[in-house]
Order: C-alpha cells, then structure tokens, then sequence
C-alpha cells in the first residue's frame, strides 16, 4: 500500500521569510531612557563602602515594608585633591505598593529627613505616567519630575517636566528587526540652555551596540556581547568633546546558579566587582570592592539581604 | 564665581533650532521604514519580471 509523500519541511520557508523583513509590523523598541541597559547592567553596579542590611516584609500580595541600614564612611566634598571621609550610618525606611500592572508606588525616608518617592501608573493601554521626586529639609535642593510615555505600534515617544523650568521631550523608533533610532531635545529653563541629542540602538539575540551623542558634548557609546547563557562581556566609551574627558570601560557580567559576579576596569585606573550570592531563599549575601588607584580611593562594602 | 546666564533672546533662539532639528529628525526617523518598504516591494517586482 503507497504512502503519500509528507509534506517537506517548513523550516525551510519559515528561515525564507525570516530573511524577508515587514518594515509595516516592527517590534516596539525599549524606552529611551534604558537604551544602554545592558552595558548599565554590567558596568554600574550598586556599589557601596561599608556594612548594608536590608530586609523585606511582604505585608500582602501588594504591599511591602523595607527596613535598610548602612554604616560606612562617606565621602564629602573637600579642596584639596585628597579624598576625605567621615563615618556616617543611615537608616532608611520604605514602602512599596504595586497593584501590577497598572500601578506602583514606591517610597524611602532617611533619619535625616530626606524622602524619595516614585509613582507609575498606567493611565491607559498606551499611556504611562511617571514621577519621581527627591525632598530635603535644606532650602531649595529638592527636585521632583513627571513623565509622560506614550507607546506606539513601532515606537516610543516620552515628555518630562521637572522643576526649574526643566522640559524634555524623546522620540525612539524601530526602522528594522534589529535597528532603532531615537532623539531628544531639552530646555533648562533655570539656566536658559537648551539641548539635543541623537541615539541609535542595534541588537540581536546575542549582543546589543549603542551609540548616543548630544550636543552638551556627550559621546556615549557601548558594545555587549554574550559569550555564553552564563557569560556577558560589556564595554564602553563615553567622552566629552568639549571638557575633552574621556573614559573607557571593560566589564564582564557572570551568571551562575546560585550568585552573580559583575566587574569592571576602566581607563581612570578604577578596578570594581560586585559580588550577589543567594545562601537560602530570601538571604542573599553581598560583596563590593572599587579600587580607584589614581585617587587612592579604595572601597569594600558587605551586605545582607533578607526578603525577597 | 557664577556663569553668566545667556541672554533671552538668544536662548530662546537656540530652544527653537533644537526644537526644530529634533522635529526633522523624528519626521526622517517615521519615514524611513516606508521607504525601505517601498525599496524592498520594487525589488520584488523585479524578481517577478525574471
């Protein structure tokens, strides 16, 4: 009895079309403001000098308390070149509300007085609002800013306003599968300077290329690729033409199982790594060194987390 | 010492030639997948002919 012949295969047509791109149904591109996410990732991690504790209480599903201490010395302002520092120890208290994922509020209190609030809340399918402000006992330092993000079919648009007469506005949009580009234009009204900058962000699955440059004279560029599922490698140049600082970093971001390591070194002789262990669910230990060997500045700070 | 804020006028001159570049930008930026789309469509005509 004679079988029908099956079918040939479609991967072959499906890896025909993907060679063909649909410049009318492009991916939304990331926001501009976390356009250089991946090389943030690597390269910045939260480093402190000192002893962090930090613990977090899950009230409810939506509501979270959070209790952190840090004792360490800190760094002031001084003079002469030496680096100068007074030891300090801060508490801070927090509270977090998400009613995912439309809402969230965020907040933080320090003994000194300073609190820092977030909100984030989708007004509709589209449209974000944002605000996040920093007050202070001290007359006239503190800051808040408001956002509004629009998200289109294909791109991202983003309006912000923030006090001292501070207006931006950014645009970022997907021109193929893989490349976007973005704009961004700002008043400061306080000091009367205006600004515009010019980004391009390219990515594949295995690595992501950026470039950013305004007209304050900043030159951002940055390169990450992954080696491996665990291993992330990540540089950047960052420079300004005007004031001619030029700085040149290399990270590497390393995932395993149960911890993450994140370091870097760059051209001003800073040598970081940031270490994250998970020891049980919910306890995780944490490490951080920066060693900046021109200033003679050499910082090592131990955590633990509590809570998830 | 403090910077001189600029003058007004001048500022606000610049304001509107950024704000003016960032508009032309954006416009180049929303066009260019059409005209990619339409490069792409005529090429495919011309496979056709062959």
């Amino acid at each position: 009895m004679a079988t029908p012949i099956p079918p040939p295969p479609a991967a072959a047509a499906a890896a025909a079309a993907d060679t063909k791109v649909d410049y009318l149904n492009l991916p939304c591109p990331i926001p501009f403001e976390e356009l250089h996410r991946e090389a943030m990732m690597s390269l910045k991690p939260d480093l402190f000098e000192g002893m962090r504790f930090d613990f977090t209480k899950m009230l409810n599903q939506k509501f979270s308390l959070n209790h952190s201490v840090l004792m360490g010395p800190t760094e002031v302002p001084s003079q002469s070149t030496e680096t100068i520092k007074i030891p300090t120890a801060h508490y801070e208290f927090g509270s977090t509300f998400i009613d995912h994922p439309r809402l969230l509020l965020w907040g933080r209190i320090l003994t000194d007085g300073r609190l820092n609030a977030r909100v984030k809340c989708d007004l509709s399918e589209n449209l974000t609002f944002k605000a996040n402000a920093q007050l202070t006992n001290e007359p006239h330092m503190s800051h808040a800013m408001i956002n509004f993000d629009y998200k289109g079919k294909d791109y991202r648009t983003q309006f912000q306003l923030g006090n001292g007469a501070l207006l931006g506005a950014s645009y970022i949009q997907s021109v193929t599968q893989h490349l976007s580009l973005g704009g961004e234009v700002f008043w400061a009204g306080q000091h009367r300077k205006s600004g515009i900058g010019y980004a391009a962000r390219y990515n594949t699955d295995k690595s992501v290329a950026t470039g950013q440059v305004a007209s304050t004279g900043m030159v951002l560029l940055s390169y990450v690729q992954k080696v491996s599922e665990k291993v992330s490698l990540a540089s950047e140049f960052m420079c300004n033409y005007l004031s001619r600082d030029v700085t040149a970093s290399f990270g590497y971001d390393y995932i395993l199982r149960q911890c993450r390591l994140r370091g870097k070194i760059d051209s001003n002789g800073c040598v970081a790594a940031f270490l994250e262990e998970r020891l049980n669910m919910g306890l995780n230990f944490i490490l951080s060194a920066e060693l900046d060997h021109r200033k003679k500045d050499y910082k090592f700070g131990f955590g633990l987390t509590v809570g998830e | 010492m403090f910077m001189r804020k600029p003058d007004k006028a001048a500022a606000q001159k610049q304001l509107k030639s950024h704000a003016a570049m960032f508009g032309a930008w954006v416009v180049v930026i929303r066009v260019t997948p059409y005209v990619l789309h339409f490069l792409s469509t005529k090429k495919e005509e011309l496979k056709l002919d062959l």
